[in-house]
């Protein structure tokens, strides 16, 4: 298909890399250089959007990130990416586009109806019209609204392309690589500082690329490729094209995005699409350059008209007319080089209407030139076909045209300069919202203060930039910059057009128009910020980058006040969308955290362990014999085995810490509540830990290695925070005790080996010389050790099954193979492998405490260990503890719990009442903790809290789970189940 | 009696050979599995004197803040207020640990870690750029140098990072059981400059 707007020479674009691209099912062509939306008017499309509220047709209005219009559905599948902006979306081969927000087509969307209802769409409709009744909102109305209303659809799948956060650092971040941004980088980059320069665009130049200008003896062009050379050679220098600055946060971070991949089909293989960047920048230097201002005139959202701006970067950069006979609206002197690019690219200027009476520049030859005139209409629907003007002299005129071209002067886009709080101020003498307070470190150069010439831009960029490098202590030197040819600046803007009789367009994105910024102040909502969320005025996605200033003005206009005193709302990040895809990076599915593995993983995995994840953990549940054994039974089986027989399971992932020095004992005699500097070397105690208030935190054991050397354990969930809070008490509240302590979680791969075998199966693999008897190695005790041929090992013989056990830890290396020896060794006394299943079983069975008891809410006193808090010293808690409410006799305590029928599936949560009570709070009687299924007894059992329950031994009371709907009588009894006497620890 | 086969933190994890892009290895990548680790603590007072100590037994002073000091096969790596990682190239585990106990006698802890890291060795010309998919550190040599350290939080692990060579040549320590992530997320990192990756 022949691209009938194209300019037969001319323009950055590839013309000898023609390439295709769909858009709504037909097929195109356009260049290599192109974007969808040049390479849309090259072929003449000048309808592709429709808009959010009205569904009005909608056209190209920029050339920029700034677009508020042309915004697309963009490739297919798995990688759809709603509302793309068409200005911005680099062309490639096969690209597939769709409109959005239209049904049944584009160029026939019933929604327009909405046009008609418009009067009942005004601003604060919504919140008006569907008051009541209230339950309405969120089942009918919204859905209607959303359904009605809106932009493309999300997309369904998952995403299929990988995305990366990276960081990056440098003395001066440049922002912007138009004339002022490459002189910034160039200045500072010759002082030997490290400069990055980043640019949305895919090409550095700015304006220099859509402008034909002169610098020096060389064209705009020419000295933007100089430039770009000069930096591309110099080491310390980074360019980051494709990449947008979106934030200033504190102390010099910036946000950054790289478009990686977005501008092929699909990245290359190893490639991320995108990649977020975190900037630590010592200086900035803010050269985003300005955004053009459209007039507020009738129809002024009709498809064809379009910013005289982006009229020049179609024409010289793109080689595209976008329409061919214009119309140029102006309240600038810069229009009339719109006019001069439009003739040369061969298009007609229908005329000039400048809304000055006292213009003092002369139009083209043969151009008719109204002065003091203005546009109060485009005619035309889905394209413009006609303005109608009013003359200085009140006559109205109908002008034939197929576009217009509109310059109102210019914004700086100053929204970076606010990501801090720092409050824009409206300069008369530029008729615009200059940077207040810009982050510390950040200067801003060129169009965004508000120098819009082309030296002021290259003299701005200079200095700021050798300024930025010479505070850090570079030896920078401004570069005097070459004359550039003539230009003329002179605008007074007109913020909007009246007596219209079409709907005058402020906000292109929300669908908002002068009128409802009218009805917005007659209403009250006077404030900016007030009239902002009212009308929705710069609430898109473009954040109301082309409208907040008309907006702005109206509200001046229509309460009396000059636009310093209204005033402008401020703009946050991210300055252009940023996809959450970026933010997450590579954190998403399983490495959104880190899986820790234990030493037995591998092996595990081979028996066909069950796994579940215990904080970062991976551990093993259970180990069925085959695929069709549950966790029942297969737990019933590891029990019945460990406590018959012997078992093996890994402990590993609890947290150890060695400590080390002359005041060990004092530190810890400070942390647990019982006494431990009495320890013996050679054995090991339970210790309790609580916080600051009293209540439990954490407990394990601690071992004594040697006179001054100890090793505490702590549970697998609260190592990070036991390790955090030992650190705090030694750091802050005890620097006098001369210890040190470290993890050494990692160090040591330790399994448990329980049963009545236990020692068989130890003594296969210990060295000789190390005399096992239960009179060398008694309950309790621990000692350094060799096993299997001199690995060094530490023992322990502690239990939490209740069994004749043991804890043997080695170096990790050999973790895994210590399983399987130990298995092998194991194999004539019948060993079995056990999982968590089995061993929270054995723990409840014998009545230990563990995660479901230490849940922070519970005291020593609660859980029945206050005999474990020593009168005869103090520790951290202590006092709290002993506050009367915690030793007030009806505070719940901790008992066992036993179902009338043993078949009976009791479960955790159920709260206690006495039979008949009525369930209430003031009945409540405490509740259940942890439940277990006991093979020994053949009967589920239960660890719970119940008021006065250590007097009430024996009762029958009822357990009620509202959650599960479920209620069991159960009897209370002593928490220990199984072997009360410990005669099988001892063993 | 058995013999246990000791294995690396990352022996069931590496797959050695060339990873990524075709055509080019802009990152090598490999686990250091000969190197004893430990972890010297001074005691409350005794920082000068084991800095004396140090260098009598070692030939080597104690490095300041974020940097290393190596002789022969030994570095210490600065890892916090008195506190150092202590690396023993092609050393056995006990040795290193018996070495520094004899130097700093009741001067300082000293805690063997061998098995408590995971410790990898990065290099290539595009290792920098791979890096800075999740270290924070400035890594350009103007900021980080032959023989700086530093102790960081990288992606989702804490690590310790210290370069070895101009070349560059860093080295990398995470906690034992985050071997297995640090790896994929390097690999994943160094995919697109080609990566080797070798025992």
């Amino acid at each position: 298909m022949s691209q009938l707007h194209r300019i037969a020479s001319g323009g950055l674009i590839n013309r000898t890399k023609p390439l295709s691209f769909k858009f709504d099912g037909k097929s195109y062509q356009g260049f290599e250089g192109d974007t969808l939306a040049s390479a849309l008017l090259a072929n003449n499309v000048q309808l592709v959007a429709r808009s959010f509220k009205y569904h009005r047709p909608r056209g190209i209005l920029t050339a920029g990130s700034e677009e508020p219009n042309a915004l697309v559905e963009l490739r297919s599948g798995a990688r759809h990416e709603p509302n793309v902006r068409s200005t911005v979306a680099e062309l490639y081969d096969g690209l597939v586009a769709q409109s959005q927000n239209r049904w049944p087509s584009l160029g026939f969307d019933l929604g327009a109806v909405n046009s008609l209802l418009s009067p009942f769409f005004a601003a604060g409709f919504y919140y008006k019209t569907f008051m009541w009744p209230a339950a309405f909102w969120e089942k009918v109305y919204e859905p209607l609204i959303r359904r009605a209303a809106g932009l493309g659809k999300p997309p369904l799948h998952d995403d299929v392309d990988g995305y990366e956060k990276a960081f990056a650092h440098c003395d001066v971040l440049v922002i912007g690589a138009g004339p002022a941004g490459l002189s910034a980088a160039l200045a500072a980059a010759r002082s030997g500082a490290r400069v990055i320069l980043a640019d949305e665009g895919p090409l550095l130049g700015g304006r220099l690329l859509s402008d034909k200008r002169v610098i020096g003896n060389q064209s705009g062009l020419d000295w933007v490729r100089a430039t770009e050379a000069e930096l591309a050679s110099l080491p310390n220098v980074r360019l980051m094209p494709r990449t947008t600055i979106f934030g200033a946060y504190d102390h010099g971070v910036y946000g950054a995005l790289e478009r990686v991949n977005d501008h092929v089909a699909t990245p290359p293989a190893y490639e991320p699409r995108q990649r977020a960047y975190r900037i630590y920048a010592k200086r900035a230097v803010l050269a985003a350059g300005a955004i053009e201002r459209p007039h507020v005139f009738g129809n002024n959202d009709r498809p064809g008209v379009m910013l005289g701006s982006a009229m020049r970067t179609y024409i010289n950069r793109y080689a595209v007319l976008p329409t061919k006979r214009v119309a140029i609206f102006t309240s600038s002197d810069e229009a009339y080089a719109t006019a001069q690019d439009l003739i040369a690219a061969g298009g007609s200027v229908q005329a000039i209407i400048d809304t000055r009476a006292d213009a003092t520049i002369s139009a083209p030859k043969d151009i008719p030139h109204f002065k003091g005139a203005q546009i109060l209409n485009a005619h035309g629907n889905k394209q413009v076909q006609g303005v109608e003007i009013k003359l200085a002299d009140g006559t109205i005129r109908i002008l034939d045209c197929d576009g217009v071209a509109m310059s109102n002067g210019w914004n700086p886009a100053v929204h970076l300069t606010c990501h801090q709080g720092g409050r824009p101020v409206w300069d008369e003498k530029v008729n615009a919202f200059l940077p207040g307070t810009p982050p510390p470190g950040m200067s801003v150069a060129g169009a965004a203060q508000g120098h819009f010439g082309l030296k002021e831009t290259l003299v701005d960029g200079s200095q700021l930039g050798a300024a930025a490098a010479d505070e850090l202590g570079f030896k920078a030197q401004a570069i005097a910059p070459p004359d550039t040819d003539p230009e003329s600046l002179a605008h007074k803007p007109l913020w909007r057009v009246k007596s219209s009789s079409g709907k005058c367009f402020v906000d292109f994105q929300h669908d908002v128009t002068d009128t409802d910024i009218e009805l917005a102040n007659r209403e009250g909502f006077r404030s900016v910020e007030h009239m902002k969320r009212y009308t929705t005025l710069g609430m898109a996605t473009d954040q109301g980058k082309t409208a907040n200033i008309s907006g702005l003005a109206i509200l001046g206009e229509a309460s009396g006040r000059t636009m310093a005193e209204v005033g402008t709302t401020i703009f946050r990040p991210p300055y252009t969308p940023v996809s959450l895809g970026a933010l997450a990076g590579h954190h998403v599915h399983k490495n959104f955290r880190p899986t820790r593995l234990t030493p037995s993983h591998q092996w595990a995995e081979e028996q066909g362990a069950v796994f579940m994840e215990t904080g970062l953990w991976m551990r093993a549940q259970f180990f069925p014999k085959k695929k069709s054994e549950g966790w029942l039974e297969a737990m019933s089986r590891e029990v019945e085995i460990t406590r018959s027989k012997v078992g093996v399971c890994d402990v590993s992932t609890l947290g150890k810490i060695d400590f080390q020095g002359k005041d060990v004992g004092t530190f810890l005699d400070r942390v647990y509540t019982g006494t431990f500097s009495t320890l013996a070397v050679g054995k090991v105690r339970y210790g309790l830990m609580m916080r600051e208030d009293g209540f439990v935190q954490d407990d394990g054991t601690t071992a004594r290695l040697s006179e001054h050397h100890w090793l505490m354990t702590t549970t697998t969930a609260g190592a990070g925070k036991v390790m955090a809070h030992l650190e705090f008490c030694h750091q802050v509240l005890w620097p006098e005790l001369d210890i040190a302590f470290t993890s050494v979680t990692e160090q040591w791969a330790q399994y448990s080996i329980a049963g009545p075998h236990a020692r068989d199966v130890l003594k296969k693999l210990v060295d000789v010389q190390h005399d096992m008897s239960n009179d060398a190695f008694p309950y309790m005790a621990c000692g350094a050790i060799t096993i299997c041929n001199g690995i060094p090992a530490r023992l322990f013989r502690i239990s939490f099954s209740g069994e004749l056990a043991y804890e043997i830890g080695v170096p990790n290396r050999y973790g895994d193979a210590l399983v399987r020896a130990i298995m092998k060794a194991g194999e004539e006394f019948g060993i079995t492998p056990y999982g968590l299943e089995a061993l929270s079983t054995m723990r409840i069975e014998k009545g230990h405490v563990a995660g479901g008891e230490l849940n922070g809410q519970t005291t020593p006193r609660d859980l029945g260990l206050i005999k474990m808090v020593s009168q005869k010293k103090d520790c951290i808690g202590k006092h709290m503890s002993e506050r009367p409410a915690m030793l007030e006799p009806d505070r719940p305590i901790f008992v066992g719990l036993k179902p009338k029928n043993p078949n009976a599936k009791i479960t955790g949560g159920a709260h206690f009442l006495d039979k008949g009570a009525k369930p209430s709070l003031e009945n409540d009687l405490g509740h259940m903790m942890s439940v277990a299924y006991s093979p020994m007894l053949k009967s589920w059992i239960g660890l719970g809290l119940v008021k006065r329950g250590r007097e009430r031994i024996g009762d029958t009371i009822r357990a009620v789970d509202f959650v599960r709907g479920t209620e069991f009588d159960v009897e209370i009894c002593d928490p220990v189940f199984f072997d009360p006497e410990g005669a099988r620890l001892r063993a | 009696m058995p013999n246990l086969t000791p294995r690396s933190a990352l022996a069931p994890f590496l797959h050695a050979g060339h990873h990524g892009a075709e055509g080019k290895s802009g990152v090598t990548l490999c686990e250091v599995t000969s190197c004893a680790l430990a972890e010297l603590t001074a005691f409350k007072g005794q920082k000068n004197a084991l800095a004396s100590a140090i260098v009598t037994a070692f030939g080597v002073s104690l490095p300041s803040a974020n940097k290393t000091a190596s002789k022969d096969r030994v570095t210490f790596v600065s890892v916090g207020p008195g506190k150092w990682l202590v690396t023993g190239e092609g050393q056995a585990e006990r040795d290193l640990v018996t070495q520094l106990e004899k130097a700093a006698g009741s001067l300082a802890a000293v805690v063997d870690q061998s098995d408590a890291r995971a410790l990898v060795e990065i290099s290539g010309d595009k290792a920098r750029l791979a890096l800075a998919k999740g270290v924070m550190v400035d890594l350009d040599p103007v900021a980080f140098k032959t023989g700086d350290a530093a102790v960081s939080f990288a992606v989702q692990f804490w690590i310790t990072l210290w370069q070895t060579s101009d070349t560059p040549i860093y080295r990398l320590a995470v906690f034992r059981s985050m071997g297995r992530d640090l790896l994929h997320w390097l690999e994943s990192s160094a995919a697109e400059f080609g990566c080797e990756i070798s025992r």
